[in-house]
């Protein structure tokens, strides 16, 4: 995708590395940890975006020199 | 001598009705029905009868012009043709030079249809290797379709339902008449320009076949296939299949499927989470009991190998050691002890005291000397006596 900021299906697809890694037992009892605690810290910003309820309709406007902007329309 | 009479030769003949015909009969259309079609293999020229239930009439389209034809001529469709009347002197024969030919009537647009159909399936548009992945949680949506229409408040209605933390972007464009594809495409161009939407919805509700007609364009097609951003289309109701359709990334049958498509359920999205938060939980868990079980293991094991038995057994080793050790030092201080008394015994035996009480005494000079014969001392010269219990000062008077 063109979105570089890292989206809820990126970090979904990274939460099932995750948990693909805890379940094969390897690594360090630290590894498995730090996994952990990344997982739990991956799931929380996802929680939080998905909960973002804030609606939002907006227009594609082209300005006159090319560029985009928007406006909303709700 | 017979009257001269006036005549025209055949070729003159055929030739004045040429200028006649030709000269007004150019750029007409003709209505009618095709039969004895026949395509020259090796010209490329078209040749057939148009016909209707009074008449028919000889027609050729020469290859430069049966290029623009978009649909598969056949014996038994009814066409529109745009054409002029020419006449073969030669042979006296009339035919239609046909420059354009529509299929007319029902079949018309369905046949456009299917050649375009053809035509974009030999090119590959409508592959699946060539469409593009829809994104399971888009954040941003582009919807192109016409923002007073009743099919936006549709996609809007199911996104914020579904999927309220997902932004609509609209791109208001003609979905109807001559316009429309020119705005469709600009619209979707607007939408790679600007590239902050993850997935494009390109919506319109039912219609007739006409008025779907834009979605059915080349050049819309094509501009969809263009597309970098996943384009997912809701055109008209579940029976209508357009160009769009084939072409697009994913088709839906109505503009609220299509944002059902695009937009997952929030609920499914956070059950999702919930899931995968109780694998890394188990995970976790399981990995904590499997290090637990391995230290109980070590720690039975160092118990059993490890230093506090051999220790103790090392203590008892050495306990024992010491009571044994202790027991030969007793017998050998006690063997020793007699043996001591003995020679003490001996040793006393030969002590001067023991001689003196026997009742021996001890002379000693004034200097301390044992005296041990009569000249060490000389007359009148003190010495003491030394005796078992005390000792005297005495004097030499004479020799003995």
């Amino acid at each position: 995708m063109k979105n570089e900021k890292k989206d809820i299906e990126t970090a979904i697809a990274h939460l099932e590395e995750l948990v693909v890694k805890m379940e094969s037992g390897k690594g360090s009892l630290e590894e498995n940890i730090q996994w952990f605690d990344d997982g739990i810290k991956l799931i929380e910003v996802c929680r939080m975006e998905l909960n973002d309820s804030e609606k939002k309709i907006d227009e594609l406007i082209k300005n006159a020199e090319g560029s985009f902007s928007v406006k909303n329309i709700e | 001598m017979p009257v001269e009479k006036s005549y025209l030769t055949v070729s003159k003949l055929n030739s004045e009705i040429k200028n006649l015909v030709e000269g007004n009969l150019s750029s007409l259309w003709v209505k009618g029905e095709i039969s004895n079609y026949h395509l020259h293999p090796s010209s490329g020229h078209m040749y057939f009868t148009l016909k209707d239930t009074g008449g028919e009439i000889k027609c050729v389209m020469f290859r430069g012009n049966n290029n623009s034809v978009n649909f598969v001529p056949d014996n038994g469709i009814q066409v529109l043709i745009n054409c002029s009347v020419t006449i073969y002197e030669q042979r006296g024969q009339i035919q239609l030079r046909v420059f354009e030919m529509k299929p007319e009537g029902d079949g018309d647009l369905f046949l456009a249809f299917e050649k375009l159909k053809l035509k974009l399936i030999s090119e590959g548009l409508f592959e699946q290797s060539h469409k593009l992945t829809i994104p399971k949680y888009p954040k941003v949506i582009g919807v192109l379709t016409s923002g007073t229409s009743a099919a936006f408040k549709d996609i809007c209605n199911v996104i914020n339902r579904r999927a309220p933390y997902v932004k609509i972007i609209l791109r208001s464009v003609i979905v109807q008449g001559n316009d429309a594809s020119r705005t469709i495409i600009e619209g979707i161009e607007d939408f790679n320009s600007y590239e902050n939407v993850d997935v494009i919805i390109l919506s319109r509700g039912g219609g007739s076949i006409e008025d779907l007609w834009c979605f059915n364009e080349e050049s819309v097609a094509r501009s969809i296939f263009k597309s970098k951003i996943p384009i997912v289309t809701g055109i008209g109701h579940e029976t209508d299949f357009t160009i769009s359709d084939f072409t697009s990334d994913l088709r839906a049958p109505t503009p609220s499927a299509a944002a059902e498509l695009v937009a997952p359920k929030q609920e499914h999205a956070l059950g999702q989470l919930n899931q995968i938060q109780d694998q890394l939980y188990k995970s976790l868990k399981k990995t904590l009991e499997r290090y637990m079980l391995k230290i109980d293991y070590i720690d039975e094991k160092v118990r059993y190998l490890q230093p506090k038995k051999r220790i103790e057994s090392q203590i008892n080793k050495i306990t024992e050691l010491q009571k044994r050790l202790y027991s030969q030092i007793k017998i050998h201080h006690q063997n020793k002890t007699i043996e001591l008394n003995s020679v003490y015994k001996q040793f006393n035996g030969l002590s001067p005291n023991k001689v003196l009480d026997r009742g021996y005494s001890i002379l000693f000079s004034e200097e301390n000397e044992v005296i041990r014969k009569s000249s060490d001392l000389k007359l009148g010269e003190l010495f003491k006596a030394q005796t078992a219990n005390g000792a005297l000062i005495a004097k030499k008077t004479k020799e003995a």
